[in-house]
């Protein structure tokens, strides 16, 4: 999500706070990258199902309120979203494995090189579920939702500067833990 | 491993170059999220359901916006300008009659994997006004369902006729195309909804058979012989009891009453050998009485107790247990005693020293535990010798020998209260007066009766006992005292916990509760999971009971359900038997059969079969039957393969099988076949089968 929000979907946005059609357009678009975003968070279907129908539910209210800053409307989403995701994973925990959700992006490499590489993703997202919750949240948004620094700190109603420091902090601290002797 | 970054002037700042940093942002971005499990009916039902939250509202807006507008002076102006009887009309039919959104939508407030209580009933909830014939008529319900509709404004409430939704069962509700709104509007394409119910209100284990969970109570009971001084004993084939007279005789007399006889004079001491045959002291030496009655002399010694290791025979003599005509002890209790109580593998004595403490003493080794708690009575091992029931502080304790787990499983217990402990778990002990029968981990504690019951000795058969009143000695039955002797819950609870650790994938959980036959039946945990598509969504109890007397098994059924996209499409059942693991007395599942897979919608199916009520089968279907074909599709066949005589009832979608000829503890088979047919003319899916032991 790296370009600012098309006049389309500005237009769309305004039309969903009276018409029913063009909110059902909104959800059409943003469904799969909600529901992908909530079940990395959740590792649970049935939780995954209630926090995302939350998300909506939370967003058809809130959407006569919704004021265009010129952030992407899926930021907005995605605050509902972290949000939601904190109130729930309060009382329930993951069930399926870190080591479960992530894979290496592109084949290429020899299988050798390929069964490393896994292993390292492995272990850097199961060190990342580790982190302290903002620095989780602002690493898993940089790397896994591919958001920009201005867009998350929207999400997380933090600074840039803050969000830099959170994903900083977060990144030392895997290095902290991989590497024996660096600096945490 | 070196990794180049894309360029992301974002994270400039963040690593100020710092490669190692780099390096792991690299890994992170260089993974992909898998592609989460998504159910479509999910993402269609939740889309449906905002949709009609987001008309609604666009509804009640248009309304308050035509109420304001018409206060508004310019608008009323407008109105009074335009005078138009008809403009006017429009406007009071439209205020009358609230809008109609251009789209007729359906949706339910419940989604299908989220299960509702049977009794409450299915609501549609439309989006506009509907016309209400049109609806009803274009809704079919599967499985077959006979309904009554309500409607409640734009919602529609379909409920069973006179009876609730089947238990464990998705509907799947189609409204047609063709269901329209007053203005002749039609949904334009058929819908489906699915709906899930809840188990029965008390689901899980329904015991069976000889079922513990029911009180048990005497029955049977009749005196044997008098005058008697002391109950000896049972044969292990429980056809014969032992036990000393008053004149000092060693008797034997038949379970029935016949057979009385007496074996030896003058016997101060006996115990039954495992094997067949009774041990016993009599003037001075100790003998043996075999079968046939032939006595012999094993030691010119007396014994002050006599006990069995195996098929040896062991003696207490002073402090020092020997084998029985043997010269070497076996072990010696090394302080003064009061009592010893020998465990029934003879492998373990406990013994309570002069100064009242109670020592555990192991017979292979000269390792002695002393026990921290002091205790005054009789102590009485269970068969299995791994605890000992003893009363103190007013209650009936259970621990293990080592005295170090001391559990009070009854209360309101007096010292000297004898006890006697059954091959099935159950625990007599003399009241005073009067007898009460609890289970080792302290439940269903039962009064059976007021009257005397001296010296109880169960049969090892463990559903009769006997025991002395005044002088004389009789028998007893004690009914539901039998079965396997394992908590049916507690074994469905493992099953349970075994099913839900499967749902969800976790095959690393599951496999705890698999003894090594059970994972040998599972293929070493690789048939545990069940992977692809359909995905086994949910499972449930189809039947439960315990296992046959002497056999401490627990068996279910267990039905399998597997979904695609959300919609159950096919399910399997599984035959789970449970057993207590010895060593950490665990219950685990030691087999598994699984049935074939089976269609959902393809006509009514059987959802459980209740075998607890003696006589009675009861059948419990998903689907409104025609009754006309439910004689001479239900069978119960005997062990002996010959069709028992049976009567058939039906009422809300279960088939009472009334028999006045089920025999006790015998193996049937009941069989539901396919002449049987719901409402619509569909046969059932699949002859349904099962296994069963009748109900006592």
């Amino acid at each position: 999500m790296s370009s600012r929000p098309l006049p389309d979907e500005r237009s769309l946005v305004e039309r969903a706070k009276t018409d029913p059609g063009a909110f059902g357009e909104l959800y059409d678009r943003y469904f799969h990258q909600i529901y992908r975003f909530v079940f990395s968070r959740m590792r649970d279907q049935t939780a995954a199902e209630d926090v995302t129908s939350d998300v909506f539910i939370k967003a058809l209210k809130g959407i006569p309120r919704y004021q265009d800053t010129g952030r992407p409307f899926a930021a907005w989403l995605y605050q509902i979203a972290v949000n939601t995701v904190a109130d729930r994973y309060r009382s329930s925990r993951p069930t399926v494995d870190i080591d479960e959700m992530h894979d290496i992006g592109t084949a290429g490499p020899s299988l050798e090189d390929l069964a490393v590489r896994r292993d390292e993703v492995r272990q850097v997202w199961a060190i990342v579920e580790k982190l302290p919750a903002p620095q989780r949240t602002a690493i898993v948004l940089k790397f896994q939702e591919d958001l920009k620094i201005s867009d998350i700190a929207a999400v997380m109603g933090k600074t840039e500067g803050a969000v830099k420091l959170l994903i900083h902090r977060g990144m030392t601290r895997i290095r902290g833990t991989l590497v024996p002797g660096a600096a945490r | 491993m070196s990794r180049r970054l894309p360029p992301d002037p974002d994270l400039d700042e963040v690593f100020d170059n710092d490669p190692q940093l780099e390096r792991f942002a690299a890994i992170l971005r260089s993974s992909q999220l898998r592609e989460p499990p998504l159910d479509p009916a999910f993402r269609s039902d939740l889309r449906r359901r905002l949709l009609t939250q987001a008309f609604e509202r666009s509804n009640r807006r248009q309304g308050g916006g035509w109420l304001s507008g018409l206060f508004r002076p310019s608008a009323f102006a407008l109105a009074a300008a335009a005078v138009g009887a008809v403009l006017l009309g429009v406007f009071f039919v439209q205020l009358l009659n609230p809008a109609y959104p251009s789209t007729v939508v359906v949706t339910t407030d419940t989604r299908p994997t989220a299960a509702i209580d049977p009794a409450r009933p299915i609501t549609l909830s439309f989006n506009q006004p509907m016309d209400h014939r049109s609806v009803e008529s274009s809704i079919s319900i599967q499985p077959a369902t006979q309904v009554s509709y309500t409607w409640q404004g734009n919602n529609l409430l379909i409920q069973p006729v006179g009876n609730e939704l089947a238990p464990n069962t998705q509907y799947h509700v189609t409204i047609a195309a063709a269901a329209a709104n007053p203005k002749g509007q039609t949904l334009g394409e058929a819908k489906t909804i699915l709906v899930l119910t809840a188990p029965a209100p008390s689901p899980p284990p329904q015991p069976s058979p000889s079922a513990t969970p029911q009180a048990p109570a005497i029955t049977g009971e009749k005196q044997l012989a008098s005058p008697t001084a002391k109950v000896v004993g049972w044969s292990p084939d429980a056809k014969t009891l032992y036990y000393l007279a008053p004149n000092g005789d060693l008797d034997a007399i038949g379970a029935d009453g016949t057979g009385y006889r007496t074996l030896h004079p003058q016997v101060t001491l006996a115990a039954v050998a495992p094997t067949g045959g009774v041990v016993f002291d009599s003037a001075g030496k100790v003998q043996t009485v075999a079968p046939d009655g032939s006595v012999s002399v094993l030691d010119n010694a007396s014994a002050d107790a006599i006990f069995f290791q195996g098929s040896k025979a062991l003696e207490l003599r002073g402090s020092n247990i020997y084998p029985a005509g043997g010269q070497a002890p076996v072990a010696t209790i090394t302080e003064p005693f009061k009592a010893a109580f020998p465990a029934p593998d003879g492998n373990h004595l406990i013994y309570r020293n002069a100064a009242g403490r109670t020592v555990l003493l192991n017979l292979n080794s000269p390792q002695v535990t002393a026990w921290n708690q002091s205790t005054a009575g009789s102590i009485t091992w269970a068969p299995d010798s791994n605890h000992v029931a003893y009363v103190a502080g007013g209650g009936l304790q259970v621990t293990t020998p080592d005295g170090s787990s001391a559990t009070q499983v009854a209360s309101a217990i007096r010292d000297g209260a004898e006890v006697a402990w059954s091959a099935q778990d159950l625990l007599l002990v003399t009241l005073a007066p009067g007898l009460a029968a609890v289970h080792s981990d302290g439940t269903g504690f039962t009064q059976l009766s007021q009257q005397e019951y001296g010296g109880p000795a169960w049969a090892g058969s463990a559903t009769a006992f006997a025991f002395l009143r005044q002088g004389a000695l009789s028998s007893a039955t004690v009914s539901s005292a039998g079965g396997s002797g394992l908590p049916l819950n507690a074994g469905a609870k493992v099953v349970s916990d075994f099913m839900t650790a499967r749902v969800k994938g976790d095959s690393t959980a599951a496999l705890a509760f698999l003894d090594d036959s059970g994972k040998q039946a599972f293929g070493g945990g690789s048939r545990l999971v069940v992977t692809g598509d359909p995905r086994l969504a949910r499972f449930f109890f189809v039947s439960s009971q315990v296992g046959l007397e002497g056999t401490p098994t627990l068996h279910y059924v267990v039905r399998l359900v597997l979904a695609k996209h959300g919609s159950e499409i096919a399910y399997l059942d599984e035959t789970m038997t449970v057993v207590k693991e010895p060593a950490r007395g665990l219950l685990l599942i030691d087999s598994d059969t699984a049935g074939p897979q089976r269609d959902l919608g393809k006509g009514p199916t059987v959802l459980s079969v209740d075998v607890t009520k003696p006589g009675h089968v009861t059948v419990y279907l998903d689907s409104d039957l025609n009754a006309a074909t439910v004689a001479g599709n239900v069978a119960l066949t005997g062990a002996d393969g010959k069709p028992a005589s049976i009567q058939t009832a039906y009422a809300n979608r279960a088939i009472t099988v009334t028999t006045s000829g089920l025999q006790l503890g015998e193996h049937y088979k009941l069989a539901v076949t396919t002449g049987l047919a719901d409402i619509n003319g569909q046969p059932l899916s699949a002859e349904y089968d099962l296994d069963f032991v009748a109900a006592g």
